[in-house]
C-alpha cells in the first residue's frame, strides 16, 4: 500500500474533524430531541436530555420516555462509558425529573461494575441545582460545587424505598406540618403509604424480596415540590402497572372492563375502572379503599389535581372532574402525582 | 402484662402502614399479631387508641382487625372486649365494617 504523504495526512486528518463536527451539529439541530451520540470522544454513548423533561402533552412525553428508556439501555452494557448530556436541558416538571431519578437509580444498580456513568452540566445554573438537591450527581459519584440556593430548588425533597415505611412521609411532606389542614396531611400520608403498599402487592409479581424490605433494591421514588404557590407531590414506581397486574389481581373486574370495552381495553379505560371500583363496601365518602384512597385525598380540595399514570394510560381528575389519555409510549411503570395550591391549604 | 389501653402512636408505630408483615415494618398483620390478639386470647377488655399516627390505610386497618375474624374470633367477642377511641369517627365505622365483612 502506497504510503500517504504529511499533507496528504493532515488533510484527511482535518477532513475527517469536520465530517464528525457536521454530523455532531446534524444531530443536535434534529427535531428528536432525544437522541443518543455513539461516536463521541472519550464516551461509548452520549444520551442527551431533553430541553423540557416533562410527561404532559406528547411530545414532551414522548422524548421524556425516549430518554429514560435509552439510559437503561445504553447504561446496561457492559464495560461502556455512558455520559447524560444536560446541557440543552432548560425545564424539569417534577413527574418526568422523578421518573428520569428512578430509572437513573435502577439503571446504577443494574449495570455492570465495568461500565461508568456521568452526567454532563446544563447550561441553566438552576436546572444543575436541581439535580445536585435530587441526589443525581452524588447517584453517579461526582461532587460539583454547587450549593442549591433559589426557592424553587430548595423545596425539592425526594425519597425512594420499598416496601410500606410510613416514616419516609416525613422526608418529603413532614416540614409542611401547620401549613396543611389534617385532613389532608392524613389524607396525603393514606396516599402514599398505599401506594408503597401497591408496590409490594401488585407492582412487582416477578420479584423475589418477600423478606428483605430493608434490602438494597428500591421498588418506590418519591418527590415534593413547592412551586408558584403550589405543592407538588409525586410518586411512582417501575412495575408491570395496573394495565398490567389487574387482570391477575382483580379478575372479575378485569372481565367486566373487557365486556365493556372489548378484548384489548385502552390502559387509561383500566385505570378508570380500576380507581372507580376500588370503593369502600359501606360507600362512605369520607374513607376508600385501595386506589380510590389515592383519589380521596384531593375531592374536597378546591384546584387540586390528581394525575395517574401508567403505562400508556393516563387518569386525572381535576376538582372532581375526571378525564382519561393514552399516550403512545409507555412509561412502563405507574406515577401519581397530587397538586394542590398552597393558599388552599392553610 | 396487657394494658387496658393500647395507644397505637406511642405502643406500636406512628407510621403504621401495609398489610402484611412482608410489605413493611409496621403492618396491620404485626400490629395483630403484637397486640390484639394476646389481648383476645386473654378475653381482657381493652381501648384501642388510634389518635396520633400519621394516617391509617385501608390494608393496614382491614388486616389489622378484620384479621382478627379471620384467625378465628368472632365478630360478636371482638365487639365485646374492644372499643375504640378516636377523634375521627370515620376511622371507627370503618373498623367496625372490616370485623362485620371480614
Amino acid at each position: 500500500m502506497k504510503r500517504c504523504s504529511y499533507k496528504r495526512r493532515i488533510y484527511l486528518e482535518r477532513i475527517n474533524h469536520k465530517r464528525t463536527r457536521r454530523k455532531e451539529k446534524r444531530i443536535r439541530k434534529g427535531r428528536n430531541s432525544a437522541k443518543v451520540i455513539t461516536y463521541a470522544k472519550n464516551w461509548d454513548y452520549i444520551i442527551q436530555a431533553p430541553e423540557l423533561l416533562s410527561l404532559e402533552g406528547e411530545k414532551n412525553r414522548s422524548d421524556c420516555v425516549r430518554f429514560i428508556k435509552n439510559l437503561g439501555k445504553y447504561c446496561a452494557e457492559d464495560n461502556k462509558r455512558v455520559l447524560v448530556d444536560f446541557t440543552r436541558t432548560d425545564r424539569l416538571i417534577s413527574d418526568g425529573t422523578l421518573m428520569f431519578r428512578a430509572y437513573l437509580c435502577k439503571a446504577v444498580s443494574d449495570k455492570s461494575a465495568s461500565t461508568v456513568i456521568k452526567c454532563r452540566q446544563s447550561r441553566n445554573l438552576k436546572i444543575n441545582e436541581v439535580l445536585k438537591q435530587i441526589g443525581v450527581f452524588e447517584l453517579l459519584g461526582q461532587h460539583p460545587k454547587i450549593t442549591p440556593h433559589h426557592k424553587d430548588v430548595i423545596n425539592w425533597r425526594y425519597a425512594q424505598g420499598a416496601g410500606a415505611l410510613g416514616e419516609k412521609y416525613e422526608d418529603i411532606l413532614g416540614q409542611y406540618d401547620g401549613a396543611i389542614t389534617d385532613a389532608l396531611k392524613d389524607g396525603l400520608y393514606v396516599g402514599l403509604t398505599e401506594a408503597m403498599t401497591n408496590t409490594r402487592q401488585h407492582a412487582y409479581p416477578d420479584s423475589e424480596n418477600d423478606e428483605d424490605y430493608y434490602s438494597g433494591v428500591n421498588e418506590w421514588w418519591m418527590f415534593s415540590q413547592e412551586m408558584g404557590n403550589r405543592l407538588y407531590v409525586v410518586f411512582c414506581d417501575l412495575g408491570v402497572g395496573i394495565p398490567g397486574s389487574l387482570p391477575s389481581k382483580r379478575p372479575n373486574l378485569w372481565k367486566n372492563i373487557k365486556q365493556k370495552f372489548g378484548s384489548a381495553p385502552q390502559d387509561s379505560k383500566i385505570i378508570e375502572e380500576a380507581i372507580k371500583y376500588s370503593q369502600t363496601r359501606t360507600e362512605e365518602k369520607h374513607r376508600g379503599k385501595g386506589l380510590k384512597q389515592l383519589t380521596n385525598v384531593l375531592e374536597n380540595t378546591l384546584g387540586g389535581i390528581l394525575y395517574v399514570h401508567s403505562n400508556h394510560g393516563c387518569y386525572t381528575s381535576r376538582e372532581g372532574e375526571i378525564a382519561t389519555y393514552d399516550y403512545r409510549n409507555s412509561i412502563s411503570g405507574t406515577l401519581i402525582s397530587w397538586s394542590l395550591p398552597l393558599s388552599e391549604l392553610t | 402484662m396487657i394494658k387496658d389501653t393500647i395507644k397505637i402512636a406511642e405502643e406500636f408505630s406512628r407510621y403504621p402502614a401495609g398489610r402484611f408483615d412482608t410489605d413493611g415494618p409496621y403492618s396491620g398483620e404485626k400490629f395483630r399479631r403484637e397486640f390484639l390478639v394476646p389481648a383476645m386470647q386473654e378475653k381482657k377488655k381493652i381501648c384501642i387508641d388510634l389518635d396520633g399516627v400519621r394516617g391509617y390505610g385501608s390494608s393496614f386497618l382491614e388486616e389489622a382487625f378484620g384479621g382478627l375474624v379471620r384467625v378465628g374470633f368472632s365478630a360478636e367477642d371482638i365487639f365485646s372486649l374492644m372499643t375504640f377511641h378516636s377523634s375521627d369517627p370515620s376511622l371507627v365505622i370503618e373498623i367496625r365494617d372490616y370485623i362485620e365483612h371480614a
